[in-house]
């Protein structure tokens, strides 16, 4: 009989095209929307040569520090510059067609023009504010102690590296990341849909497949377990499926922990299915109220997961952490992101943890709701 | 104008889901207005960036504090609790973009002119981690040189020496004229709304054009005495007073949200961009209704091409991150022409930009083409179901 009802069940599922779409369809579409439109934006925040003029003129070329400055700062694998070298009404011309984001004019101090206000620009800002301040310590110095002269310029020429990048064991912090992470995430909770159905299919008063079932010589828990498991396994193909299509077709990188990966997805639609189901039991009105509720709350989650706007996940970490910790689109994400990120297993588990936790109260939930119910007429 | 009112009545059933997008909209509208009201002055000189960074200091020096004070020139310090957990987010989501630590006896072993290093987290190969780089290092390296230069200089001096040293001006001349900078309130308001806009035209357009297609119903309003084409006329008559307000909906809660918004020709222009796509939008949706079959496929579809095309058009990213690739297929939707004209009419200040007719004009042509394909499917439609 647990056969029976779960190879139905299974089929019934599979024509379901609505829940279909929302759990694969759906966020495959979304998911080549985000490949898109976020390929750039890792790339955007590097940061890129600036290519610079220079005006070609008698100060520059009687300015031995700065043309000995400039072939410093250009060379290597990315240099801070690349220089061109112009006249006046050239370097106009090509700073107004974008080909270089400013130019410097020899004298003291050595100006600076630009056509914006850009990060490119106050790099070079900064770049040249150093040069000038080394000509008024100068002055400074010589104004006061012309005897120390000798000595700062042994101290210009000895520059030591004082910045040391501490040593890391988070991944690369790829910002498109999480965006799939909540997408994930937001499929897994679709499952919801599947679960909402399960229960419409075992309330009499709802559907006639569920007054048929009820009548049948059949333990009751033991019909709803087993078309949950098709539910479940329809489910976890779909997400498999989703899996497959961001590492292979979009070429998503996921890191190395896939099999982790694998076991947070099933997690998650499992507590999707658990959330469905209680959802369902609580809202008595009609599906349509059901699915609303539904579509609601996991948008709802997947926004403050940082679907849309990815700091958003981390103002509410911020700011509210218990909201944090009750979203199960939040946590679902959070655990992809965790296990991504960070080396420690602690946020992870504690994380998996709570999924864990929701899903068993969803299920006592809707357990207590639907026990032992009878119908003296529907 | 029996069928107007039922197909308002109908819409006034489903007023539930048609308004959750107005609802999404508008949250998002009131959360981004409160983080970019600080950014809207114009500006006619040259500004400093100012990145959001994290200092760790663990003594209290005059050195350090020096420091402090001329970082905030170049960066605005963000308080951070000092756990693994919160400096690795706050990097991630690029809430702080580089987190520098000065540990205990830093300054003395400064002072003593001992060879240093501080510990600091940053994004790789990250502009803004140059940015900062060349900042921190110009305080030290000028502070340094004042050291060596005067041995027995005392600690607050040399600090007041080095902090007046760079606070010397560069002379930066701006090319260009002094233009209003894009209000990106607005840029965002306009560009946001034709994603609420779409979704919900095509929601309630679809519903509407799916009941009339009922079989029971067609048959019904067939054998009344009213004539087809009073028919036809009133559903879309009923559209577009729907449609009208969702545009007036919309708009209006800009004057409501942004209360310094003024009746220039910038918003005027941002207006009539929205009303241009409102008119699009309803031809795209006659469109979609005719096509559609069932009604179980309104929000997938709706909500497919809603958000497709605000994703590769510029809507939530901004266009100049978007790949030419992704632009080139955009521009086969009429969101990609709306998005643009808005960037320029945002952009554009007190002179009026002609470009912007000619991408107003192709909204418009997209527009056009989809009411003549969906009266020509109509039409095609109608014969099947009168043969049938």
């Amino acid at each position: 009989m647990f056969r029976h009802i779960f190879s139905y069940r299974f089929k019934k599922l599979l024509r379901t095209k609505e829940m279909i779409f929302w759990t694969l369809a759906f966020p495959i579409l979304l998911s080549i929307f985000f490949h898109m439109a976020f390929q750039n934006l890792d790339a955007a925040e590097t940061f890129q040569t600036i290519p610079t003029g220079v005006l070609a003129d008698e100060a520059y070329e009687d300015h031995a520090f700065l043309k000995e400055v400039l072939l410093e700062v250009s060379k290597g694998s990315t240099p801070l510059l690349q220089v061109f070298e112009g006249s006046q009404e050239e370097l106009a011309r090509l700073l107004e067609e974008g080909t270089i984001r400013g130019y410097l004019t020899a004298g003291d101090p050595i100006s600076l023009t630009v056509r914006g206000t850009g990060m490119s620009e106050n790099i070079l800002r900064l770049f040249l504010e150093e040069l000038n301040e080394q000509a008024h310590v100068m002055k400074t110095v010589q104004e006061k102690d012309p005897a120390s002269v000798p000595r700062l310029l042994t101290a210009i020429e000895e520059s030591s590296a004082l910045l040391v990048e501490k040593e890391k064991d988070t991944a690369a912090p790829s910002q498109i990341l999480n965006y799939f992470y909540s997408l994930i995430a937001m499929a897994c909770m679709y499952g919801a849909f599947f679960g909402s159905d399960e229960i419409t299919d075992i309330e009499a008063h709802i559907s006639s497949r569920a007054a048929r079932i009820q009548v049948a010589p059949l333990h009751k828990l033991k019909a709803f377990l087993s078309s949950s498991l098709a539910s479940y396994v329809v489910l976890m193909i779909n997400t498999s499926l989703l899996l497959l299509f961001l590492r292979f077709v979009l070429g998503i990188d996921f890191g190395p922990r896939v099999g982790y990966l694998i076991l947070t997805t099933f997690m998650g639609t499992f507590t999707g299915l658990t959330f469905g189901a209680f959802i369902s039991t609580l809202v008595k009105k009609n599906e349509n109220m059901k699915s609303a509720v539904i579509v609601a709350v996991t948008m709802a989650g997947s926004f403050l997961s940082g679907m849309m706007y990815a700091p958003m996940k981390y103002i509410v970490y911020d700011k509210a952490p218990v909201v944090f910790y009750l979203n199960p689109v939040n946590l679902i994400t959070d655990s992809f992101f965790s296990l991504y990120y960070y080396s420690s297993f602690t946020r992870y588990a504690q994380n998996m943890g709570m999924l864990l936790l929701l899903s068993i109260l969803f299920s006592l939930g809707s357990y207590t709701q639907l026990r032992r119910r009878r119908y003296a007429s529907i | 104008m029996q069928v107007f009112k039922v197909s308002f009545k109908v819409l006034k059933r489903n007023a539930a889901s048609l308004l959750i997008y107005v609802g999404i909209f508008l949250g998002l509208s009131i959360l981004f207005a409160s983080n970019s009201s600080e950014q809207e002055q114009g500006y006619t000189s040259f500004e400093p960036i100012k990145v959001p960074i994290t200092v760790f200091v663990e003594e209290d020096t005059p050195l350090v504090q020096g420091l402090l004070t001329h970082l905030k020139k170049s960066a605005v310090l963000l308080p951070l609790e000092d756990t693994t957990n919160q400096i690795g987010d706050a990097l991630y989501f690029r809430v702080t973009t580089y987190v520098l630590r000065i540990p205990e006896g830093f300054t003395e072993a400064f002072l003593q002119g001992a060879a240093l290093s501080l510990e600091k987290e940053t994004l790789p190969d990250a502009v803004t981690s140059i940015y900062q780089d060349l900042a921190i290092e110009r305080y030290f390296h000028t502070a340094r040189l004042y050291q060596e230069a005067f041995e027995d200089l005392e600690e607050e001096e040399l600090v007041q020496l080095t902090l007046e040293t760079l606070g010397q001006e560069t002379p930066i001349t701006l090319t260009r004229e002094a233009s209003q900078r894009p209000s990106s309130y607005t840029r965002f308001y306009f560009n946001y709304m034709s994603y609420s806009l779409v979704s919900i035209l095509v929601l309630g357009t679809s519903i509407v054009m799916l009941l009339w297609k009922e079989e029971g119903l067609y048959q019904r309003t067939e054998i009344s005495p009213l004539k087809r084409s009073s028919i036809h006329l009133q559903k879309f008559l009923a559209l577009g007073v729907f449609a009208l307000l969702a545009f007036f909906l919309l708009s209006g809660a800009y004057f409501f949200l942004h209360p310094q918004a003024t009746w220039d020709q910038q918003t005027k222009l941002h207006i009539l961009n929205a009303f241009f796509l409102t008119v699009t939008s309803l031809g795209m949706s006659f469109f979609i209704g005719t096509l559609l079959k069932s009604r179980n496929a309104i929000t997938a579809v709706s909500n497919v091409v809603a958000l497709g095309p605000s994703f590769i058009s510029g809507v939530f990213v901004p266009q100049q991150f978007l790949g030419e690739g992704v632009l080139a297929i955009a521009k086969l939707t009429p969101t990609y022409y709306y998005v643009t004209a808005n960037e320029r009419i945002a952009a554009m200040g007190d002179t009026l930009d002609a470009s912007i007719w000619p991408l107003m004009g192709m909204l418009l042509l997209f527009g056009l083409v989809f009411y003549v394909l969906s009266f020509y499917l109509g039409r095609k439609e109608t014969k099947t179901i009168w043969k049938g």
